[in-house]
């Protein structure tokens, strides 16, 4: 390549060729191969001299960002969708709701003594009403028999609780309305004095207070009484109470 | 305006490359160094790769942009020519990796022609920019200055002779001419004649 055309190739790239002059050259390099050649190995040379001044502005360039923590050399990790809060909202929504519902089956699950006490618990049957507790029990006993036990217990609670027979009557009555602790309470006061002879109305007392302990739960208590129960041979529940034993403890 | 606005405007941006402003090369640096990492971090390349693809991608697209082989349009389709200029360096340097471990030659991946003399004339471009380095730090003194205040700088050749105490810019265009055959004389290219 001559001075010359060095010169002329230079003013052209500076742009500071005039119009006439640039479009004179360009028409010649579209004829002139070996002008176009010589123009291609002046951009290459001029640009590997310029490439050295760039690459140290690029490696100044790193340098500086590096040091700003710009670069970072992790590979990308990939976005996960965010979740929808709307979304979480809901499904939070739906896991306290299920939970709670859980929590409320699990804690209303019958447990051991009670499921004894449902397979069991039957209401007194008339058969075994007949005892000698006196006839200002019958309308009571009979408001009983038929279902009405809140009207049975009115019935009951205007008697005096000194009979053992009331005591019984509001324990049984109290207990078919589900006041658990109240039949308990009756059905304890009705036991509190055993007789000496074997007493009806101290054996149904002794049975029922063994199905109120299991239905509230009690089944060291209910089987205390259902043991009692069960050894005795003239007792009219034995067999209940021996079954209810052996049902308590085979699930033991 | 802060410097992603700025360059937001692709005629903004494509000048400012041209003209070597820090800051567009800054802006470029950033955006294709986070745009093409994943890529060679995933396909066995490290850090040091990242930048040697980053820095050869950023030359060659400003030599493209310079001799207008690459013009304007939208700031994303400058993007994606520089990423795939990038993409195809690191095709390259992965092959001069794969080239110096002994293969099977049964398994060794087959490479078209066309892509064969694209690289190695790459490959030649990036040689002769290494050769050109040391080139100049062997060239005298005066000649050195001479190229490094005309293409690194920018001056011209009037300030250029004042610099260097030359009688005046014909004088000045004429030494640097001398300086340019001598550094080519180094580099092993073809002379230039007087």
């Amino acid at each position: 390549m001559t001075f010359a055309h060095f010169d002329q190739f230079e003013a052209y790239t500076e742009n500071a060729l005039s119009e006439a002059d640039c479009k004179a050259l360009e028409r010649q390099l579209a004829i002139d191969a070996t002008l176009r050649a010589e123009m291609d190995d002046y951009r290459q040379f001029r640009h590997s001299i310029e490439s050295v001044a760039l690459r140290q502005q690029l490696d100044r360039i790193h340098t500086q960002l590096d040091w700003q923590s710009e670069l970072d050399n992790r590979p990308p990790i990939p976005r996960q969708p965010r979740p929808n809060r709307v979304r979480l909202i809901w499904a939070g929504a739906v896991l306290v709701v299920l939970l709670v519902g859980f929590g409320l089956y699990w804690t209303t699950l019958p447990t051991l003594a009670e499921k004894t006490y449902t397979s069991i618990y039957r209401p007194e049957p008339s058969i075994r009403g007949a005892n000698g507790c006196g006839p200002e029990l019958a309308p009571g006993i009979r408001a009983y028999r038929m279902g009405n036990y809140l009207q049975a217990v009115n019935q009951f609670d205007q008697l005096s609780s000194s009979n053992p027979c009331v005591l019984y009557y509001r324990g049984i009555a109290n207990l078919a309305l589900d006041k658990t602790r109240m039949a308990i309470s009756q059905l304890e006061q009705a036991i509190a004095h055993p007789p000496t002879v074997p007493d009806l109305t101290f054996q149904k007392s002794q049975w029922y207070l063994a199905l109120a302990y299991l239905k509230a739960n009690q089944p060291d208590n209910a089987r205390q009484y259902l043991r009692t129960i069960a050894q005795q041979a003239d007792n009219p529940f034995q067999s209940e109470a021996q079954c209810a034993l052996t049902e308590l403890d085979h699930a033991r | 305006m802060n410097v992603q606005n700025q360059y937001a405007d692709q005629q903004i941006f494509y000048q400012s490359l041209l003209a070597g402003h820090d800051l567009a090369f800054e802006y470029l640096y950033k955006k294709l160094y986070h745009q093409i990492t994943g890529y060679i971090l995933a396909s066995g390349g490290d850090r040091y790769d990242v930048k040697a693809v980053v820095h050869e991608a950023i030359i060659s697209l400003v030599f493209n942009l310079k001799n207008e082989k690459y013009e304007w349009r939208e700031e994303t389709e400058l993007m994606t020519y520089v990423t795939s200029i990038a993409r195809n360096k690191w095709s390259e340097i992965r092959r001069q990796k794969i080239r110096h471990v002994p293969l099977d030659l049964n398994t060794m991946p087959v490479i078209s022609d066309d892509f064969q003399q694209i690289a190695a004339r790459e490959q030649d471009l990036e040689q002769r920019q290494l050769s050109v380095e040391k080139g100049l730090a062997l060239l005298g003194e005066k000649c050195r200055q001479a190229i490094e205040l005309y293409y690194f700088q920018k001056k011209t050749m009037q300030e250029i002779a004042a610099l260097l105490g030359w009688a005046n810019e014909d004088v000045a265009k004429k030494e640097k001419y001398r300086c340019l055959q001598r550094l080519r004389k180094r580099v092993g290219l073809s002379n230039w004649t007087d």
